[in-house]
């Protein structure tokens, strides 16, 4: 290359060396981890006797107590109780005023993030308190891995065999329809196009 | 001669007729089921009748000789100032955004960058880069950060300096260094976490600030900084456009995508399509169970290799029919694919994912916080009102619909330039290898995207769900639907459990 041709070569020298440094640090870093739920009491879906006098969530990771928390939110939407104490067993305990609670329906969204990397999850899980004044307040036994669920409100997306369509009976017009339609609309085309051309040819 | 009337109404007629054809079908067969689009047709009819409307639909071209002239659009008019200002607005704050979200250091399924990068920039944007008109000219981030940075600059007294003059010989190869490393990103880069997409994002941001400054905003917006000038490429199908001298801010209408009709293509061009091409039917294609046999899960080292051998494919394959049949007619050819194949891989991820927006909303900064105590923190991306069969039929559309748009697109454009007489046989026999490649690139987009939607039905149940079954041994969840990189896998074909 000539001496004049320099300035493009240096400029795209640096474009190069810009782009490769960004490439370097866009590599891919560590595996994100996450603080996933691994039992809660009250169990979700669980119908307790009397109010909970806490909410202990256990996890499968340490807790970042700074972004970690619990809230516990009754049915008309209305948070009870919010916050939490995180201990090293990996718990998150929320402290609730048994007062406060009738019997009813309750969601408790759980927020977590890795004490490792920060790494937010989120979910929810339900329990129902039933109107049985006679019975003391007790604790259900904590139930082995709710799970990561998701809102009540959102249908599993998964493949699961009771969501299995029942598939009619199949007949062949359903094969033939779209073709005869698509043929129609592509001899139209063919035919306008055509028509076009004649006049234009004129 | 034709006017150019006619030209937008086939330009209109040719996708519309693909989309009707095509909607029919799935119309009247689809079953909403929760993840896979039933259909009672094998995937071979749809692919055997996508092929057969895209080769005819070049027979047709070829047979009636349809001619076209490009717009001529001048006159234009400035958007009002308070629309400029949104858009100009909401790209700054979503700059402000992936920053501050980066500098708190929150990471979970609300991250901005994400969202902002890929979800709604490099996919929404592009959609409508495509189909609506300019807006990335008034929300492009950095060019409003230059000129706050220029405002500043002026109230310290310090002066304007000289730019450089562009190098010539740099031509828009920047902006396709720059696609080149997005698709990486995109691709294969996908494990880097939001941390080190921040970090991509300020550092792109410098440079380009950096390069406005050498050569003139308006001179590294045309040539330079891949966005705008993958948007702008783009933007030749979209009906309205910018008119008037680089840095203009005057917008004209003109017919859907007789902006392909004009000349100025840079072979530049052609290969940011031809990437953008690639990219995406290497996304497609990488996802699907004979590639998985074929290959595995590759590591970054071969996975980058793949990519780079397949864009080389088809980059190397566009630029030698641009050999004979032009280079103008081969990338107007080859655009509306690019458009019509984003459309159909990435629009349920903007549908579904896009809905994390919710969540970013309610913890912006991603520290755990639920703004409201609202719940939207704990909002997950719902595909359920997403019919499956709707899906297949918008994927099929866009596909059909691209190829033949790209099928009239590269007619007209090869009828011009070759200065053939109306019937003259010469370009015809011209169009030929683009005909073929069309047809052949329409089936194997619909075939890759089929393997993970389409399931057959009825009589032979057992012997399709083992074919289109992902195996247990594939290493990740199927997000089929969530190509690009997020935090959380959740998406629209995975359940709803996550990690």
């Amino acid at each position: 290359m000539s001496r004049h041709r320099h300035p493009p070569a240096r400029a795209a020298r640096v474009a190069a060396t810009a782009i490769a440094a960004l490439a370097l640090l866009a590599l891919p870093g560590a595996a994100a981890a996450h603080a996933e739920l691994d039992s809660i009491t009250p169990a979700d879906k669980a119908t307790v006797d009397g109010p909970p006098s806490s909410i202990v969530a256990v996890f499968t990771e340490q807790l970042d107590p700074a972004k970690s928390s619990l809230a516990l939110v009754d049915a008309s939407g209305a948070v009870i109780a919010k916050g939490g104490t995180v201990d090293p067993n990996q718990t998150l305990t929320l402290n609730v005023d048994a007062a406060k609670i009738a019997p009813g329906v309750y969601t408790v969204r759980w927020t977590s993030a890795s004490a490792d990397d920060g790494d937010l999850d989120h979910g929810t899980t339900t329990f129902t308190v039933a109107a049985a004044p006679s019975a003391p307040p007790s604790a259900m036994p904590t139930a082995s891995s709710a799970g990561p669920s998701a809102a009540p409100s959102l249908p599993s997306i998964g493949p699961s065999p009771s969501t299995a369509p029942t598939t009619p009976a199949s007949s062949t017009s359903d094969a033939v329809i779209p073709i005869v339609v698509a043929l129609i609309v592509l001899a139209a085309l063919g035919l306008w196009l055509l028509r076009g051309r004649a006049r234009a040819g004129r | 001669m034709i006017p150019s009337r006619r030209a937008g109404r086939l330009a209109l007629a040719v996708p519309a007729f693909g989309a009707i054809g095509l909607a029919a079908p799935a119309a009247v067969l689809a079953h909403t089921l929760n993840n896979t689009y039933q259909s009672r047709l094998p995937l071979i009819v749809y692919l055997a009748g996508a092929a057969i409307a895209v080769g005819l639909s070049f027979a047709f071209l070829l047979i009636a000789d349809v001619r076209a002239e490009p717009p001529n659009v001048t006159a234009g008019r400035v958007p009002p100032r308070p629309l400029r200002w949104l858009l100009r607005g909401i790209g700054l704050i979503g700059w402000l955004w992936i920053v501050a979200q980066g500098i708190a250091g929150g990471n979970g399924s609300g991250d901005i960058t994400t969202l902002f990068l890929w979800v709604y920039g490099w996919v929404g944007l592009a959609a409508v880069a495509a189909f609506v008109g300019p807006a990335w000219h008034w929300l492009d981030p950095f060019t409003t950060l230059h000129d706050l940075g220029a405002g500043v600059l002026r109230r310290l007294g310090v002066g304007s300096w000289a730019t450089a003059e562009y190098p010539a010989g740099l031509g828009r190869w920047p902006a396709v260094a720059g696609l080149v490393f997005f698709v990486w990103l995109e691709l294969v880069g996908n494990g880097a976490g939001p941390r080190s997409l921040f970090i991509v994002v300020v550092g792109y941001t410098a440079f380009t600030l950096a390069m406005m400054a050498q050569f003139g905003r308006d001179t590294w917006r045309a040539n330079g900084e891949t966005f705008s000038v993958w948007f702008g490429l783009l933007g030749r199908l979209a009906p309205f456009t910018l008119v008037g001298d680089p840095g203009s801010d005057r917008v004209a209408r003109r017919p859907f995508a007789s902006g392909l009709l004009l000349g100025g293509w840079r072979i530049e061009d052609l290969v940011l399509v031809g990437i953008g091409v690639a990219s995406i039917l290497f996304d497609g294609l990488s996802q699907t169970q004979p590639w998985f046999d074929a290959f595995g899960a590759p590591g970054v080292a071969i996975k980058t290799l793949q990519l780079a051998g397949f864009a080389g494919l088809i980059v190397v394959a566009a630029l030698l029919v641009s050999r004979l049949v032009g280079l103008a007619a081969t990338a107007a050819g080859l655009l509306p694919i690019a458009a019509g194949y984003l459309v159909a891989h990435y629009f349920t991820y903007v549908l579904i994912d896009g809905q994390r927006i919710v969540v970013a909303l309610a913890d912006p900064l991603q520290q755990g916080w639920d703004i409201g105590n609202l719940g939207w923190a704990f909002f997950e991306p719902s595909s359920a009102w997403l019919p499956p069969g709707l899906v297949w039929t918008v994927q099929l559309a866009a596909v059909v619909g691209g190829h033949m748009l790209g099928a009239w697109a590269g007619h007209v454009v090869t009828a011009r330039t070759s200065g053939a007489a109306r019937g003259e046989r010469r370009h015809r026999q011209l169009e030929v290898p683009l005909a073929v490649i069309m047809v052949a690139l329409t089936t194997l987009t619909l075939w890759s995207l089929g393997q993970a939607l389409v399931v057959e039905a009825p009589t032979n149940a057992s012997a399709t769900a083992a074919t289109f079954a992902v195996p247990a041994t594939q290493p990740r969840s199927i997000t089929r639907f969530s190509p690009l990189p997020l935090s959380s896998s959740t998406s629209w074909s995975a359940t709803t459990k996550r990690g």
